[in-house]
């Protein structure tokens, strides 16, 4: 990774412990309590699928790179840890969200175009009045303190692949790109360096590649330009079944799943190194995962980190079966016309 | 890992956070009404007094200005108020009212490059603060630049700038220039305007609103800002159209603020075509036929791209109506013989320097020497591939101390340009008849600086 990731604004100010994020909104809550009971919303991560969904609608009209919405999407992140969602219109920040990050990421768009597309796809919802996405843009740069460049888990996972020793079909890598995909509507991109997300989601993919051909996955060619380019955004979410056949998948390989005997083992041994280093290998039921789990120990990964990411990676799929995009637009709508947040 | 502090609110303990002060910023659990409406919590005018103007630029104006009510922490005895510029990036106007326009692609870079980046030689920002729909960066003040100084030894009696001077500015451009690169990040628009120097001769490159990173693959380059780099410090390679140009444009420039400092003007002055109506870029012809004049053709055999450039055509017929015989017309055993020919000849460039050592009168034992001039040919190189990186440049001979100890025979330059100098440069000028920061004030006059063009539509190539 680039030499600059490790002296970071993301590094140093915007990964959070759980608990951190947990009291935030927790205040939140406290100071927004009668809009949040007024107007409930889904799940924050259903909230996310829905706006990805919002960013990839205008992305569709607008010449985008992937990055650019995995960018937004941190930056609505930052910004949803200190503002309640049912205090601002949704569907304004995600232009503006989208808007800046095509500017940070070097795509820019200009900002009539931007309020023109997100008008026709959104009319009753979006202001005919560019400067009010300008106001937005304020907003949101102000609560980000400027802090606008953001590392992803896509450059590790290009790392990942190079890496002889580690051998990645296209198909683990398709699908660990997929998995990163998903990540974002996760916390994951607020407490995680890009690096251990990149990790976890190579694992999960090793993991489940075997079983997936019963879900009836698409798997596009891994490569690194076209990827970025790419005008949709990979997923494995909504599908039934993914998070029961990650799971299951994880039980058969008898790692890393969170009751077992074995992580509990690890958690408590992070210190020794050749002592994990045993029980992963011995853990691991083939050749690839062996090769796997000593570069896991090499790269001294946070083992715990590790765990709970993937864990929150299977809550998602768990979660985002139950996704509605209908029932999520209506509450949405609901609060922005309740909290006249339209005008 | 837990930067939580017992007894503060997160609001509180968020406010903490980061190498930046940003205080002023306020908390954005209060801030915000229902709607989406943006105020600032600290005005500029409340933090800051302004002494002054400094500068007009192509985005905006800068200010000298001090802090009004300065933290004294204890720990460090502050004699006089420390000094700021301010940079106000100002919205576009649309008729009469000042509205958001959306901030420019100058104005994001420099922000987020300027938070993320912290080096001795690197612009020192303060905070930013947006109020009023205008973007205010707070920088530490610098008291010159090296526009100002070469201009200062123009002044008459017109004098060289001091050999050791030069080797220290050089030697720290080239610092904060790795560190740049280093960080993946292209400066684009290296000038002697865009280098500060602080009072204590430190040298700090500024204006990051071309710099642009390049760490992952992007859509060419060339797609985003058609034209970057002042045209007298851009490289051939950029002059003969590349699309993927590198980082290698920066140490071109670096050459010829080298020369600049040497010789006191502008090496390559060239003067710019400008954009026909079309929107074609346009070949810039003059400024191509400044560097041929004293660095000689470039020809394939040092350059094997050379012919795939796209406006190689264009430096053919350069070649033509300036009487010479075009480098792909020779075969190449005859190319090669010609070069023969000329190699007990001084180059163009040496010819030049040897000519500027003169008239600059540097003594002997205080020249910048044969081993300036092997390192600035070498930033000269015509291809990209082949110039100097920042990091080869600052391991260069040139830069071997060979004075007494405790440094002698390393590499090693003071970090204080003025050291041991009895020269004394005037301080910027600052106006004070609109020192009005607000959004009211004039509209900058442009400098002539390029224009962000990134949004503009793609220019039509020939
Ligand atoms: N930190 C500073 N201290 C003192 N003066 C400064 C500082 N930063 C900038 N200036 C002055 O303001 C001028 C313009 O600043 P800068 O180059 O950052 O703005 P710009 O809008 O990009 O201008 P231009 O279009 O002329 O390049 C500089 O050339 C310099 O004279
Ligand atoms: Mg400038």
């Amino acid at each position: 990774m680039a030499a600059n990731y490790w002296t970071s604004t993301q590094k140093q100010n915007w990964l959070f412990e759980t608990y951190e994020i947990a009291d935030l909104r927790e205040e939140i809550g406290r100071q927004h309590m009668k809009a949040i009971e007024q107007y409930p919303l889904p799940d924050r991560r259903l909230m996310f699928v829905f706006m990805k969904d919002r960013l990839m609608q205008l992305g569709k009209r607008l010449q985008f790179r992937q990055q650019c919405v995995a960018t937004a999407l941190v930056y609505l992140h930052r910004y949803f840890l200190f503002n309640a969602m049912q205090n601002v219109n949704i569907y304004l920040l995600t232009a503006t969200a989208f808007y800046l990050a095509s500017k940070t990421e070097e795509c820019p768009h200009h900002i009539r175009l931007v309020v023109s597309e997100a008008r026709q796809l959104w009319p009753e919802y979006i202001p005919n009045d560019p400067s009010r996405l300008g106001e937005m843009e304020f907003c949101l740069i102000s609560e980000m303190h400027s802090q606008l460049i953001v590392w992803h888990p896509y450059r590790s996972l290009t790392t990942l692949k190079e890496n002889q020793k580690l051998a990645l079909t296209n198909e683990e890598l398709s699908l660990a790109w997929s998995i990163i995909n998903d990540s974002f509507m996760t916390d994951l991109p607020l407490i995680h360096p890009p690096y251990l997300i990149a990790i976890t989601a190579m694992f999960l993919a090793v993991i489940f590649v075997p079983s997936k051909s019963s879900l009836d996955l698409k798997s596009p060619v891994i490569d690194y330009q076209s990827m970025l380019d790419a005008t949709r955004m990979s997923s494995l979410g909504g599908r039934v079944g993914v998070s029961n056949s990650i799971a299951s998948a994880l039980n058969g390989s008898t790692m890393l799943h969170p009751s077992h005997d074995v992580s509990k083992q690890l958690s408590q041994q992070q210190n020794n190194a050749s002592i994990k280093a045993r029980t992963l290998v011995a853990a691991a039921n083939s050749e690839k995962m062996q090769h796997i789990i000593e570069f896991l120990v090499e790269s001294d990964i946070d083992v715990k980190a590790m765990i709970d990411a993937t864990q929150d990676i299977i809550s998602l799929y768990e979660m985002w079966e139950q996704y509605n995009e209908k029932t999520a637009k209506e509450a949405v709508g609901r609060c922005i016309r309740g909290q006249h947040l339209d005008t | 890992m837990s930067r939580l502090v017992a007894g503060l609110s997160m609001a509180q303990q968020y406010q903490k956070r980061g190498h930046v002060t940003f205080d002023s910023l306020g908390n954005g659990l209060e801030r915000r009404q229902p709607g989406n409406s943006y105020t600032s919590k600290t005005r500029i005018n409340q933090k800051y007094h302004i002494v002054g103007f400094i500068s007009s630029g192509t985005y905006g104006r800068v200010y000298k200005a001090v802090e009004r009510n300065p933290k004294t922490d204890g720990t460090s005895p502050t004699t006089g108020k420390e000094l700021y510029a301010i940079k106000k990036f100002k919205p576009e106007k649309e008729g009469d009212n000042i509205q958001y326009t959306g901030l420019s692609q100058s104005a994001i870079r420099e922000m987020s490059l300027c938070t993320e980046l912290t080096h001795p030689n690197l612009i020192h920002l303060v905070e930013i603060i947006l109020e009023d729909k205008c973007v205010f960066m707070v920088f530490e003040y610098c008291e010159h630049d090296l526009l100002q100084i070469i201009h200062h030894h123009t002044q008459p009696p017109r004098r060289a700038i001091p050999a050791s001077m030069i080797k220290s500015i050089l030697f720290q451009l080239l610092n904060g220039l790795h560190y740049l690169h280093q960080n993946w990040v292209m400066h684009r628009d290296l000038k002697p305007a865009n280098i500060m120097v602080t009072s204590s001769g430190a040298v700090r490159i500024g204006d990051l609103g071309l710099a642009r990173r390049f760490d992952k693959p992007l859509a060419s380059l060339y797609s985003g800002d058609k034209v970057v780099v002042t045209i007298w410090y851009r490289s051939p390679d950029l002059l003969l159209g590349a699309r993927h140009y590198t980082a290698s444009i920066d140490l071109w420039a670096v050459g010829c603020i080298f020369a600049e400092l040497l010789s006191l003007r502008p090496i390559f002055k060239g003067e710019e075509t400008k954009m026909d109506s079309k929107k074609t870029v346009p070949f810039q012809r003059n400024q191509m036929s400044k560097i041929v004049e004293i660095l000689g053709m470039p020809e394939r055999e040092e350059w094997p791209g050379l012919t795939n450039m796209p406006e190689f055509q264009q430096l053919q017929q350069l070649i033509i109506s300036r009487g010479g015989i075009p480098p792909s017309l020779y075969p190449t055993s005859q190319s090669a013989l010609h070069r023969q020919q000329n190699q007990n000849q001084p180059t163009g460039l040496e010819t030049w320097y040897s000519h500027q050592l003169r008239a600059g009168q540097y003594p002997a034992e205080k020249s910048p020497g044969k081993l300036g001039f092997d390192l600035l040919n070498k930033l000269f190189e015509y291809d990209p591939d082949k110039r100097l990186t920042a990091a080869q440049a600052l391991e260069h001979e040139y830069f071997r101390c060979t004075d007494d100890e405790p440094h002698n025979g390393e590499i090693w330059v003071p970090s204080n340009c003025f050291e041991g100098l009895s020269e004394t440069y005037p301080h910027r000028r600052v106006s004070t008849e609109t020192n009005d920061i607000g959004t009211s004030s004039l509209p900058g006059t442009k400098r002539g600086g390029l224009p962000d063009d990134s949004l503009a539509p793609a220019a039509k190539r020939r």
